[in-house]
């Protein structure tokens, strides 16, 4: 597992009022007036002068650098760092922040801790704090982030509570990388006030989609998951907002004990109500956060909702909705729909099993979240000569 | 409490509940009355299934409010594309002498029973007045290959002009493919144009319904079905049957037919009233009893064929469970309130007379005028489409308005059929209780529904085929 | 289709309902209850639709309330 922040590290030569956001190059072959705003990684090779930051390994290669140079000794972060990648160096709070990586599919950015749903198995917990500082270090990483970037995502805590800064942020996408696909993740309350979808619309983002979750066709099991009253109604009024506007929709559901018992009617209830939607993404639990601390209660082995999450994928995409199954295993997922299984799992926080040896599948398989060891199926075992 | 209906499913106290969209529950009489009069407490098992199926709404969420709104309008907007199937009937000459056909002529080369070239410029130029993204034209008859000259005139016609109006244009021909020769072949081979015929059943069954000299019409129809595949492509060549009083003990014998010559599913026709089935009262209640049983028992051949790993659908079900089963919209013309008739698809005779469907047209052979919307010779676009020959029944039908249908659970899934009722019953509305049309389509709902209910995979199985439909 | 023939005589204080069965497999007593049963569901019809009648027409409403039924 990749570590993308960092505490608690070494800075030298840099006083704690110079945070900034920077692009990272591990060539040296930079112009002047480029290198003066680049950190550079630290390899064996020789250490060039005129980088606005230094990115150590190992404190040993304090001596090899210019006199007066600002470094930060970062050993399990300068290891996966390459060139163009966009971090932000915080020496205040001793801290390194990985904001985007060019050899990640996977890069999202982190508006907010601020939430107005306390989703049961949450893999961010909320906070109530205030964090607007993030804003403006997005919006100057997203200036710095490549152009051929594939895709960007923005999640929380809940995006939309930003308001007009959200708006901005958008923007700041659709502005500074033209090519690259944005994916927000929110819960969609915030737009059930049709002029607020509205103004996403008119932004015209060329290549938005909004992730939501939804998890029951029933409001109170809905609310009970998100425990906030009156929340599903909400997403569900600000869907048909953002269809109403032309703004793409992914609904969102996360397998867990709550939600596997209605699946079928779920995938019903969108397939009557919902059918406009752009894709249905059904999402193997994650084991961080309030998921970790509730995990008794949330917990549900993938063998043991086969059968819903089967008949589920047989009805949306017999529908013709796209459903994909996320950070699911495939040997716990039914050879059936096995199709419909996405490799998602960040890979900075992936990685297999002892069980998984001998297995032919794990090239296209998720894997699992090292984060944690607990919250892994029964079942696992390797996937031998089917296809 | 959300608008909802109720009708009897069996007779085992079952009722068939459906919302203001024909989402269904099927429950029982008891649950039922404690619904209607909010009886139903929250912990019962009913309670939950009602609130996710838009029945009724609570403290929690009033959000169903929204999506049914959004539902009616789903299943509703195509009405304002309009017309999307224009027929043209370019000959009433045909080779063929079958007993039930009212409109045909003998085949003389006189070209009276023909369209005729003004006749069709001036019925092109209603087609394109009708605003559908879509529109497909078919060719039909008499024996519509025996006037291939003027086929082929009013395609290119009509490809003409749409290279301004840019519609989505799709053309069908209607033939017994007795007469299809290499030229007709190679003239729908470049056109794209689809080729439906005529297959009633086996041959002895076909041969008794469609008496030709030579008494072949069955090998023709097979052989033609073999030719034009060869050329046109395998599914651009589909096939319709005719049910006849010979028809009814013989479904499954069609339905082998069919599977033999790979067509992967039959429409299962109902019985038609009109013409020579009225003039002998071959159209009896016995009829109509024996033809629901030959279709459930076509029905049930289909779904164990199915079991077995054959795909074969049956299109009659598959069209009513799409509006059954999904938000959509079906384009079976029978089966559509407001009724399809002129607004969904219209007849251009050969004379230039224009009818609000098939069924008129065969009604005005009878005799009886009734559905004839006017002449492209003489009148406009406004005079036929505004005319009170289509409004009046049109509005005085809709299923939603009427006595009856207004209450009854199945009225979502159901149609108008004003011509039928009108040659049965002398109304465009009708008696419903006396209505074979109602019988036949609340038979049919029953039908699926219970067989539905008692086992999943011929649910997964209806599930598959109203999305395919 | 129908099964059982009614005539309805309203003839103040009493409502005469007179049943003739279509066909002759129905025997009375069941043509009595099926009439009994249609019209308590009637009864609870038009409660129901009484009830709701207001929802519908907001349902209604908001189906139509945007202009260009065509592209939704």
């Amino acid at each position: 597992m990749i570590p993308l922040r960092a505490r608690a590290l070494e800075f030298r030569g840099a006083s704690p009022a110079s945070a900034e956001v920077i692009r990272v190059s591990l060539s040296a072959d930079r112009p002047a007036i480029i290198k003066a705003q680049e950190g550079f990684v630290v390899g064996t090779g020789p250490v060039p002068e005129g980088f606005a930051w230094y990115l150590l390994g190992s404190v040993d290669d304090f001596r090899r650098l210019p006199i007066d140079a600002r470094a930060v000794i970062a050993p399990a972060q300068t290891m996966f760092l390459g060139q163009g990648d966009v971090i932000a160096v915080d020496p205040l709070r001793k801290a390194i922040r990985v904001l985007y990586r060019g050899n990640s599919p996977y890069n999202h950015f982190l508006l907010t801790e601020r939430c107005n749903n306390y989703c049961l198995m949450c893999s961010q917990p909320p906070r109530d704090v205030d964090d607007s500082w993030i804003v403006d270090e997005v919006l100057r990483a997203i200036q710095l982030v490549r152009r051929d970037a594939v895709e960007i995502g923005f999640t929380g805590g809940e995006p939309t509570l930003l308001g007009e800064r959200f708006f901005e942020l958008v923007k700041a996408a659709a502005s500074h990388l033209p090519g690259t696909a944005l994916h927000i993740l929110s819960n969609g309350r915030r737009f059930s006030d049709g002029e607020f979808a509205a103004k996403l619309g008119a932004i015209g983002h060329h290549d938005l989609m909004m992730g939501i979750p939804v998890y029951s066709d029933l409001a109170h099991l809905h609310d009970h998951v998100v425990q906030a009253d009156g929340a599903y109604d909400e997403t569900i009024r600000g869907i048909l907002a953002l269809k109403a506007s032309g703004v793409r929709v992914e609904i969102r559901v996360v397998l867990q004990a709550q939600t596997v018992g209605r699946l079928p009617h779920l995938a019903q209830f969108i397939a009557r109500n919902l059918l406009f939607v752009d894709h249905v993404a059904l999402m193997g639990l994650e084991p961080t956060g309030f998921a970790r601390a509730n995990m008794e209660s949330i917990w549900c082995d993938p063998v043991d909702y086969a059968h819903q999450l089967s008949a589920a994928v047989k009805t949306l995409s017999g529908a013709g909705i796209r459903t994909s199954i996320y950070n699911s295993q495939l040997c716990v997922v039914p050879a059936d729909i096995r199709p419909h299984a996405r490799r998602s799992i960040s890979d900075w926080k992936q990685t297999y099993l002892p069980e998984c040896d001998g297995c032919e599948a794990k090239r296209e398989c998720a894997g699992f979240f090292a984060s944690v060891t607990h919250g892994r199926s029964r079942a696992i075992r390797p996937i031998v000569g089917a296809s | 409490m959300l608008p909802w209906r109720f009708t009897a499913l069996d007779g085992n106290d079952r009722y068939v509940a459906t919302n203001l969209v024909g989402e269904h529950l099927v429950l029982d009489r008891e649950t039922i009355g404690k619904f209607a009069r909010q009886e139903l407490a929250p912990a019962d098992p009913a309670y939950d299934e009602l609130k996710a199926r838009h029945f009724l709404i609570d403290d929690d969420t009033n959000v169903a409010v929204d999506l049914l709104a959004l539902k009616v309008r789903t299943k509703l907007a195509p009405l304002a594309n309009f017309t999307a199937l224009h027929i043209f009937v370019v000959t009433l000459r045909c080779e063929h002498s079958c007993p039930y056909c009212q409109v045909s002529r003998a085949n003389n080369d006189r070209g009276e029973f023909d369209m005729s070239r003004e006749t069709a410029l001036k019925s092109l130029d209603l087609v394109f007045r009708s605003p559908s993204p879509a529109l497909k034209i078919e060719f039909q008859g008499g024996e519509s290959l025996l006037n291939l000259p003027l086929i082929k005139l009013i395609v290119e016609e009509a490809k003409r002009r749409n290279e301004t109006a840019r519609r989505e244009l799709a053309f069908v021909v209607a033939t017994n493919l007795a007469v299809l020769d290499d030229e007709a072949l190679t003239f729908c081979k470049a056109e794209n144009i689809l080729v439906s015929t005529s297959l009633d059943g086996p041959a002895g069954l076909h041969n008794a319904n469609r008496p030709r000299p030579g008494r072949d019409s069955h090998e023709r129809a097979v052989d033609g079905i073999h030719r034009a595949r060869g050329v046109l492509g395998h599914y651009n060549v589909g096939a319709l049957m005719t049910t006849t009083s010979a028809s009814l003990n013989q479904v499954k014998a069609i339905i082998d037919e069919y599977l033999r010559l790979d067509f992967g599913g039959i429409f299962l026709r109902p019985l038609s009233p009109y013409g020579f089935a009225i003039k002998t009262k071959s159209y009896a209640a016995y009829s109509r009893e024996r033809w629901l049983e030959f279709y459930f028992e076509g029905l049930d051949y289909i779904i164990s064929l199915n079991r077995q790993g054959f795909d074969f659908i049956e299109h009659y079900a598959a069209m009513v469970l799409k509006k059954m089963l999904t938000p959509l919209q079906t384009s079976y013309v029978d089966l559509m309130s407001p009724a399809g008739i002129g607004i969904a698809a219209i007849v251009y005779n050969y004379d230039g007379t224009v009818y609000a469907s098939d069924e008129s047209r065969m009604l005005a052979e009878m005799g009886d005028q009734t559905f004839a919307l006017g002449n492209v010779h003489r009148d406009s676009f406004e005079d036929i489409m505004l005319g009170d020959a289509l409004l009046e029944p049109l509005t005085q039908s809709f299923a939603g308005s009427v006595p009856g249908c207004s209450s009854c659970a199945f009225e979502p899934w159901c149609g108008a059929d004003p011509v039928f009722h009108h040659a049965t019953q002398g109304d465009p509305v009708g008696k419903k209780p006396l209505s074979a049309f109602c019988t036949r389509s609340m038979a049919l709902f029953r039908g699926l529904i219970t067989r539905m209910e008692a086992d999943d995979d011929v649910r997964a199985l209806f599930e598959k085929w109203a999305n395919r439909a | 289709m129908a099964t059982v023939d009614v005539r309805i005589l309203a003839t103040e204080p009493e409502i005469l309902c007179e049943l003739r069965a279509l066909d002759k497999g129905t025997k009375a007593a069941d043509a009595d209850l099926k009439f009994r049963r249609e019209v308590t569901d009637h009864q609870l019809r038009m409660a129901i639709e009484e009830r709701t009648s207001g929802y519908r027409d907001l349902i209604l409403g908001l189906a139509f309330s945007k202009t260009g039924l065509q592209g939704g």
